[in-house]
């Protein structure tokens, strides 16, 4: 027997050599001291738990989930994942109503849509917010995201749906919740810059959450059949001839391909390649010379591109900073990779508010310093935190790209007549 | 995705080639799985501290002649060697690494051990035993931090006093310090760098000059455990305290390896250098002798390719080498390694002798081209810890081998484009 490659466990914990990189990177640990860090909460606290479930400590819900220990440590242990796991694991008690709440963004984005003037403005006001720090505590500094009056999937059968056959090559396009109920324009600009390449968009039969934050919040049952759904739409999606399945967010993206298996332990392997990240994939269609891009001439913008964790460990930075770096007229400024502090639904909780905050500090002193137009990033909660803290507007590099092309001359150049 | 050079493994070797192509302009990408050893670097770098009879080096140029015919070292021109050490310190510099030393004579690091030995260059602000010789009087204080593992007052004395240094044994504590110390296990030299930022590094400041005050020290030797990320801490620090200030290394991860680190990555960033963090080369696909791409775990089918690469993966410790029960394997490109053919031959019994094993890793040309059954690759390079024949743990030369073999090549690949 094969001692070396029998004996790894759940997330490699074995190789971890107690090095001690991880908690030099670990954003929690210098802020909040009731947070046992990544060593000790991952391979350290496994190998006790193994034994006895009482080592678990709900303190480890102060974990962000950032994974930037699992792009340190240089053994390759999955800390977060083991972390994570151990939560949903071992953890007692029910999720609050609020986590379920703050969980639930497709049926809180349904609802919210259906009202969203009132929504947006009830959400926006002092006592609603009191009310809602000190009942649900959800702190009331938080901005909540607008809610759309149309979700984007309405728009999209509405508006763009029949024009998407014409073209001869499709992907299929995982919005997000986000993207759905507050921010349908993203998606348009999808829709925009992939039919200007010459490529059709499609949506996929059933679309649901991908999960993220109902991970977060220990709603492991209903995570697991929103995924299931969605890796069932998904395999049908490219049955019936989609190239791949793109979103535009990053953690939508690092949820599917690598938190389903690894946290959810669902078998993805058969579509995981196709999932990929809209840079990445347009990225490739350059690369492989499928396509070409013309840019307007008048376009000039200096901007901050800031790297979301998720997008950090999914390791897909190079292809945003890539796509933005070739826009003529832009001026781009790699931030350092610093964690923002919100960490999806984390930061809208009355007992992390500050820590959030604190966390991003340093981001926010960086992007202060550059004094960009816009900063760019692809994650939608780096976007809420990043507008709230600072005041400067965020840009998904998407929509970038749908502002900078010459739309009308990149159709003509890749030969499209429709 | 396409490049001119892409480089595998971002420690001290990696890094430092990438900054030396980018600086010349050329299209560089830096590949790298995890933190390197560089974390652990304690602010001195060794150029060669010990020869081979374990000997304490006073000049390293001269005694680098003396190594073996298998040592990298041996592959430069002697004559050139003292350009290539000054080259290496000027591009630390450059990078805003400050460093104080020279490839002529080495000088004394202190360990968090208590032990003097030889360095080549020292982080400006870590201690060393010449920078105290220059103090008006032998004297100095060493504060602890109450509660902090990796660093004891004690050990830093006994090399002091040995030295003729009298020595005053001081602790320092304040409610920020407690505050962390709320998480025993936390009490790392990184954690207290974190908050030792703003009003808590003012309060630190005045809590250090405080437990002082009755000393007559001509200096104060402090764990390195202040952020090194800007020159702004540690004066800001002196003002305070009223006094010379130094820092010595602790144990562990090392603030001033890892200020190292973050100056290296921003300067070879702010040089338009491309990135992979956190991805790990797992193929390579070959055409005859060249390398015409790489494959990394997080990018599925996309191939990186490159006209020329270097391996710098390190050692075991970053497994830019691999031991099997019974080989030492490079396991990416399966290069051919230098290693002693029977296991038993790879350690001493003595557990802190020279252990055999540690000589091994990649067999390489003259020009460091990697071999590959006994072929030299044309366009892959190996570089750093993951070369045969250097033991840097006996010679002390781990962050001169990185260098000097980084920037050979990477002088090489710009002079054959
Ligand atoms: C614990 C420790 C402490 C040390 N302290 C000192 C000191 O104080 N002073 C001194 O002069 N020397 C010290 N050394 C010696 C040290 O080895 C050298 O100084 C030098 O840092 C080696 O640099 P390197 O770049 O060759 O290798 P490393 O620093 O080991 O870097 C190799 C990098 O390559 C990456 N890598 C490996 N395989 C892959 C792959 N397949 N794909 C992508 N990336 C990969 C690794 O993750 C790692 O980041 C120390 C060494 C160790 C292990
Ligand atoms: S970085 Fe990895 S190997 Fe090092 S202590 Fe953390 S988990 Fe262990
Ligand atoms: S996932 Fe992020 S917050 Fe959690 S232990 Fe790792 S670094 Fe810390």
């Amino acid at each position: 027997m094969d001692f070396q490659k029998e004996n790894i466990s759940r997330h490699n914990f074995e190789q971890c050599t107690k090095c001690t990189v991880c908690t030099v990177v670990c954003p929690v640990t210098p802020i909040n001291t009731k947070y046992p860090g990544p060593k000790q909460a991952g391979p350290d606290g496994e190998r006790y738990r193994l034994k006895n479930p009482d080592f678990f400590d709900e303190a480890f819900k102060y974990c962000l989930n950032c994974k930037r220990c699992e792009v340190a440590c240089p053994s390759d242990v999955r800390i977060g994942d083991l972390i994570l796991s151990a939560r949903l694991t071992y953890s007692k008690g029910k999720p609050s109503l609020r986590d379920t709440m703050l969980a639930e963004t497709d049926v809180m984005g349904s609802l919210a849509t259906l009202c969203a003037p009132v929504v947006n403005a009830s959400l926006a006001m002092k006592p609603v917010k009191y009310v809602m720090d000190r009942t649900l505590k959800i702190d009331s500094h938080r901005q909540f995201p607008k809610y759309a009056s149309t979700k984007f999937e309405t728009w999209f059968r509405r508006h763009a749906a029949a024009e998407q056959s014409k073209y001869s090559r499709h992907i299929s396009y995982f919005h997000g919740c986000y993207v759905n109920y507050n921010y349908p324009d993203l998606g348009k600009a999808l829709v925009a810059v992939c039919n200007a390449l010459g490529v059709g968009v499609r949506l996929l039969d059933r679309e649901r959450c991908c999960g993220v934050a109902k991970i977060a919040n220990r709603l492991v049952k209903e995570a697991t059949r929103d995924a299931e759904i969605n890796i069932a739409s998904i395999r049908k999606a490219l049955a019936d001839g989609s190239e791949a399945v793109v979103a535009t967010s990053s953690t939508c993206c690092f949820t599917m391909r690598d938190e389903y298996h690894h946290v959810l332990g669902l078998d993805n392997s058969d579509i995981r390649r196709s999932v990929t990240l809209a840079t990445a994939y347009i990225s490739k269609l350059i690369e492989r010379g499928d396509v070409r891009l013309v840019f307007r001439d008048d376009y000039r913008r200096r901007i901050a591109y800031h790297t979301p964790c998720h997008m950090e460990r999914m390791g897909f930075t190079q292809y945003s900073v890539a796509l933005l770096k070739s826009i003529p007229g832009v001026d781009l400024v790699v931030l350092n990779p610093n964690c923002c502090g919100i960490a999806g639904t984390y930061g809208f909780k009355k007992e992390n508010y500050e820590t959030s905050q604190a966390i991003g500090s340093r981001l926010f002193t960086e992007i202060e310093n550059v004094r960009p137009d816009f900063v760019a990033t692809d994650c939608e909660t780096c976007k809420w935190q990043i507008e709230m803290s600072t005041g400067i507007k965020v840009k998904n590099p998407v929509e970038v790209l749908f502002e900078a092309l010459d739309l009308d001359a990149t159709r003509k150049a890749n030969n499209l007549t429709i | 995705m396409k490049f001119e050079t892409i480089i595998i493994g971002a420690g001290l070797a990696g890094v430092s080639a990438a900054i030396r192509l980018a600086e010349q302009g050329k299209d560089v990408a830096l590949i790298s799985a995890g933190r390197s050893a560089m974390h652990f670097n304690s602010g001195s770098l060794g150029l060669l501290g010990f020869d081979n009879n374990h000997q304490p080096v006073s000049s390293p140029v001269e005694a680098m002649e003396s190594m073996p015919d298998s040592h990298p070292y041996k592959r430069f021109e002697a004559a050139s060697l003292t350009e290539f050490a000054d080259n290496a310190a000027d591009l630390l510099r450059r990078a805003g690494v400050k460093t104080v030393g020279n490839v002529r004579e080495n000088h004394m690091r202190i360990t968090p051990l208590g032990l003097c030995r030889p360095a080549w260059l020292t982080l400006e602000q870590v201690v060393t035993l010449e920078a105290l010789k220059q103090l008006e009087r032998p004297h100095v204080a060493i504060v602890g931090i109450a509660g902090f593992l990796d660093f004891y007052p004690r050990f830093i004395a006994a090399a002091l006093e040995k030295e003729g240094f009298r020595c005053d044994l001081l602790t320092v504590d304040n409610p920020d310090l407690q505050r962390l110390r709320k998480s025993e296990s936390e009490m790392r030299a990184a954690n207290i760098a974190r908050i030792m930022e703003g009003d808590a590094l003012t309060r630190f400041g005045e809590s250090v000059r405080d437990v002082s005050r009755d000393s007559e020290a001509a200096a104060l030797i402090l764990p390195a455990v202040v952020n090194f990320d800007g020159d702004g801490e540690s004066l800001h620090l002196r003002q305070i305290v009223g006094r010379d200030l130094f820092y010595a290394p602790t144990m562990g991860v090392s603030i001033p390896g890892i200020a190292m680190h973050t100056r290296l990555m921003r300067h070879f960033l702010s040089l338009g250098g491309r990135l992979f963090n956190g991805h790990r080369v797992i193929s390579a696909e070959f055409n005859d002798d060249s390398l015409v791409a790489v494959y990394t775990d997080k990018l599925d089918d996309d191939a990186l390719r490159a006209d020329n690469f270097i391996f710098a993966g390190g050692s075991f410790f970053s497994r830019g080498l691999v031991a099997t029960p019974d080989e030492v394997i490079e396991p990416i490109f399966n290069l051919d390694t230098l290693a002693p053919s029977d296991r038993s031959k790879w350690f001493d019994s003595d557990l802190f002798g020279v252990q055999p094993v540690m000589n091994s890793g990649i067999a390489v040309d003259h020009t460091f081209r990697a071999l590959r059954s006994g072929v030299p690759v044309k366009n892959l390079y190996a570089v750093g810890a993951s070369l045969a024949g250097a033991d840097s743990l006996s010679n002390d030369s781990g962050a001169g081998v990185a260098l000097l073999t980084a920037i050979a090549v990477a002088d090489r690949i710009i002079k054959l484009q």
